[in-house]
């Protein structure tokens, strides 16, 4: 364990909420890596890559079809210019600082099975398309009762799988991470839950309290050497009874046996590599609205991806087709039914709202790297919904961003606008960025070959 | 093969180690639809889960072996006697495993008791054993394999030991007890009447209480409560409050309904028109809905077309029951759709 109590600089996280405070230490990511060290100086030239996802799209206008023109609601997220260095529309506003790429116009391309019907539906094509690239499975497909599963891994599993993401090397500690804020659910089941999926019913659900993930990120049990030797000893033992059990398998549960041993592996991977290389930040609380413990996630997670403890990432700031009541905004219902109920005005204040998280959450990641760059110019971060808007579930205008440098692979502050372009145009930019060489992504019907050029350098 | 869902995982720990354990911080259970049961048979664990299950574990043994009385009481011998370790491997495993070891695994878990032993404490190496078998896909998932049915060779029939575990896990969202592993050892939850018994057994246990509150709960979506929230500036007359008194009100109709049987499901006549009152009393299909949502429920899957044609069988005899949830669960226990399994057509014929 290397305990390296030499941080002369910590800033602390504080908010006064309900008469306590949260607070986490934030170690630069100088202090927090040992001084010359192999992680340091290669970790610096490793890209890493994030999804962030916010629940209900935008609020609605002409762009989104004819009915939405007649509500009078105006395009308040598309900025006026194209191009670079745009000036950021009123939604855009709070992540001026960030110079994060925007891409508007784009739209689902996939193909709408006609049965089972209702596949067509906002909700569920949305955020399977912005998050796959593909529609959703049509096997078990109830549009009554909103069951669905995915086709295939999420962008960031699709990513932390790659093989020339991770490559043959030293992985770090966890292949990815899954995090969340909202508690509030659409649907307690399923896909409703989580944004991040290994393929059908296989989901990653999300880590929603800063403890949980702060646990699994610096359990005490890393400390004890010994005690990780023998639980390491002991997972042989558990890995012979998962090999017996999947022998008399058929090929459906032999998959998920798979899966499990697989994991079981990663964990006793995990408890025979070296112990923690970096210094540890202090516990942070549970308690905190939306925006303080997006902070405080945030922080965890940069500071993971700053420690090579991962280099993907996926964070659930509210859940698809969200519940969740945005009470401090004044706003009475949960934000489906606001959405539903056509209170234009209300859904632009909690849009406008969570994208102050999503700078919020971008801050994290301005700590200063060894070299003396910023931690985000490492990054690609893919931000995006699950449909242009919630009022009438219109999938046009499907909001994309991308935040981070790329290793000067992609290029900031950028506009671009193309009405009815194929949204995997932004996955296939971001695997660029990331360099692994994709020449197509997008599935039944949803390919393109094409990435958003003016992102790239 | 469905998994343990969390509350089968708590409460099968609960009763094997006894009360006071710690809380566990699972994966949530999920399911595409409707009812964990069957989420716990398609989903895959995440990484993340597998490392929950091996914390708990962890927790488990480390709380039970810190405390020598109730260590010793779960072991049930001196440490030291020759075949005292085996013996309780062998014990332990048949409980988790809700089945006899085979000599393999039995070894297996032997040498790693031996292997893991600490010159400073002679029950250390037991103590990881037991976090070991807890992290067994043998005990975290619900192994169905089955055999030929002498009756029907279109089908496979569940073992006695695996509808031991169907049954715990219906009746009792939990493991089976020593009663009915006995029973499955003596192979008697294949035969009509004997199997018959054990239901009825089991559905005078409290724990069939719980189970079939759990049920309904899912059924009617009760946890959509935990997110009633109002405005109290908009809804003056909305208190937290009411939120509790709906969910007692939901769990006191169905034990009035469901458990104790001192009403029918179907026309049930309340004194008072609650909203979930109004949902059973004017929803004319509830009863064959409800045969069809136990149906799902009970095999941890959706059942398909073909299967659910055994549901006219079981729709006549909930009729002819009066409608009494606890007769439906017997005879979806006996039901062939609940104790067998059609094999897939060979190939080159036609289904």
């Amino acid at each position: 364990m290397i305990k390296k109590h030499r941080l002369s600089r910590r800033t602390f996280l504080r908010g006064a909420i309900a008469g306590g405070t949260v607070a986490l230490a934030l170690p630069t990511l100088e202090a927090m890596l040992p001084h010359g060290s192999a992680l340091a100086k290669d970790s610096v030239s490793k890209p890493f890559f994030g999804v962030f996802y916010w629940a209900n799209g935008l609020p609605w206008h002409a762009g989104h079809g004819g009915e939405q023109a007649g509500s009078g609601g105006q395009d308040v997220w598309t900025p006026a210019q194209q191009g670079d260095n745009y000036t950021p529309s009123l939604l855009l506003e709070p992540l001026a600082r960030h110079k994060v790429n925007v891409a508007t116009g784009l739209t689902p391309h996939t193909e709408i099975p006609s049965q089972p019907p209702g596949q067509s539906d906002g909700h569920m094509r949305g955020f399977m398309v912005a998050l796959t690239g593909d529609r959703p499975r049509s096997e078990g497909f109830q549009h009554s009762a909103h069951a669905l599963t995915a086709l295939r891994p999420s962008l960031d599993q699709y990513v932390a799988r790659h093989p020339l993401f991770y490559g043959t090397q030293e992985k770090p500690r966890f292949r990815s991470l899954e995090v969340g804020v909202s508690q509030a659910r659409f649907h307690e089941y399923g896909h409703w839950n989580a944004i991040s999926y290994n393929g059908p019913d296989s989901l990653n659900l999300p880590l929603l309290q800063p403890t949980q993930l702060y646990d699994r990120l610096f359990g005490a049990v890393q400390t004890d050497t010994l005690d990780m030797q023998r639980r390491a000893k002991l997972l042989d033992a558990v890995l012979e009874d998962a090999r017996d059990l999947k022998r008399r398998l058929g090929q459906d549960d032999q998959r998920r046996v798979d899966a499990h041993l697989e994991h079981l592996r990663a964990m006793q991977d995990r408890l025979n590599a070296d112990t923690m290389r970096c210094v540890q930040p202090s516990r942070p609380s549970d308690s905190g609205d939306l925006l303080q413990k997006t902070e405080v996630m945030a922080q965890l997670v940069a500071t993971a991806v700053a420690c090579d403890l991962t280099r993907v990432f996926s964070f659930m700031l509210t859940s698809p087709a969200s519940t969740h009541v945005f009470n401090n905004l004044g706003v009475p219902d949960g934000m489906h039914k606001t959405c539903h109920d056509g209170h234009w005005e209300r859904v632009r204040d909690i849009q406008r709202y969570q994208m102050q998280a999503f700078a919020k959450f971008l801050d994290a990641f301005d700590m200063i790297s060894p070299t003396g760059e910023r931690l985000i110019e490492r990054g690609c971060i893919f931000a995006t919904s699950e449909y242009g808007e919630g009022w009438k579930h219109s999938v046009s205008e499907l909001p994309a961003l991308l935040a981070g440098g790329a290793n000067g692979r992609l290029k900031q502050g950028v506009h671009t606008r193309e009405p009815g372009g194929n949204f995997s145009k932004v996955h296939l930019t971001a695997l660029t960025a990331l360099g692994l060489q994709e020449t197509s992504f997008g599935f039944n019907g949803g390919q393109t070959t094409e990435t958003i050029s003016g992102f790239l350098r | 093969m469905p998994r343990l869902t969390n509350t089968q995982y708590i409460n099968a720990l609960t009763e094997l180690f006894g009360p006071g354990l710690p809380g566990f911080t699972l994966e949530p259970d999920t399911n595409p639809y409707l009812f964990f049961s069957i989420g716990a048979s398609t989903t895959q664990l995440s990484s993340y889960g597998v490392e929950r299950y091996a914390e708990s574990a962890y927790e488990v043994s480390r709380l039970v072996f810190a405390d020598a009385a109730r260590r010793d009481a779960l072991i049930g011998c001196a440490i030291a006697e020759p075949t005292c370790t085996s013996d309780f491997i062998a014990r332990l495993g048949r409980r988790l495993y809700r089945r006899p070891l085979t000599p393999q695994e039995l070894e297996r878990w032997v040498t790693s008791a031996a292997e893991l032993t600490t010159p400073e404490d002679p029950h250390s190496g037991l103590a990881l054993v037991v976090a070991g078998m807890l992290q067994s896909p043998h005990f975290i998932y619900r192994v169905q394999l089955g055999q030929p049915d002498p009756d029907d060779p279109s089908r496979q029939r569940y073992t006695s030991w695996e509808m031991a575990d169907r049954l715990s896990a219906l009746l009792w969202d939990s493991i089976p007890d020593e009663a009915l592993l006995d029973a499955a050892a003596r192979d008697e939850l294949v035969d009509d009447e004997r199997l018959r018994a054990h239901v009825e057994r089991m559905l005078e246990d409290p724990r069939a209480r719980q189970s079939i509150q759990a049920f309904f709960a899912q059924d009617l979506d009760l946890k959509r409560l935990d997110d009633v929230q109002r405005d109290p500036a908009l809804y003056p007359g909305f208190k937290p409050e009411l939120v509790e008194d709906m969910r007692t009100e939901a769990r006191l109709l169905v034990d009035d309904i469901a458990v104790d049987s001192s009403g029918e499901l179907n026309g049930v006549a309340l004194d008072d028109a609650t909203q979930l009152g109004l949902i059973l009393v004017e929803d004319e299909r509830l009863p064959s809905c409800m045969v069809k949502q136990l149906y799902h429920h009970a095999n941890s899957r959706i059942m398909g077309r073909a299967e659910r044609a055994a549901l006219d069988d079981l729709e006549l005899e909930f009729a002819l029951s009066g409608y009494r949830f606890k007769a439906l669960l017997i005879a979806l226990a006996l039901s062939p759709g609940f104790r067998t399994v059609a094999l897939p057509p060979a190939a080159g014929v036609e289904p």
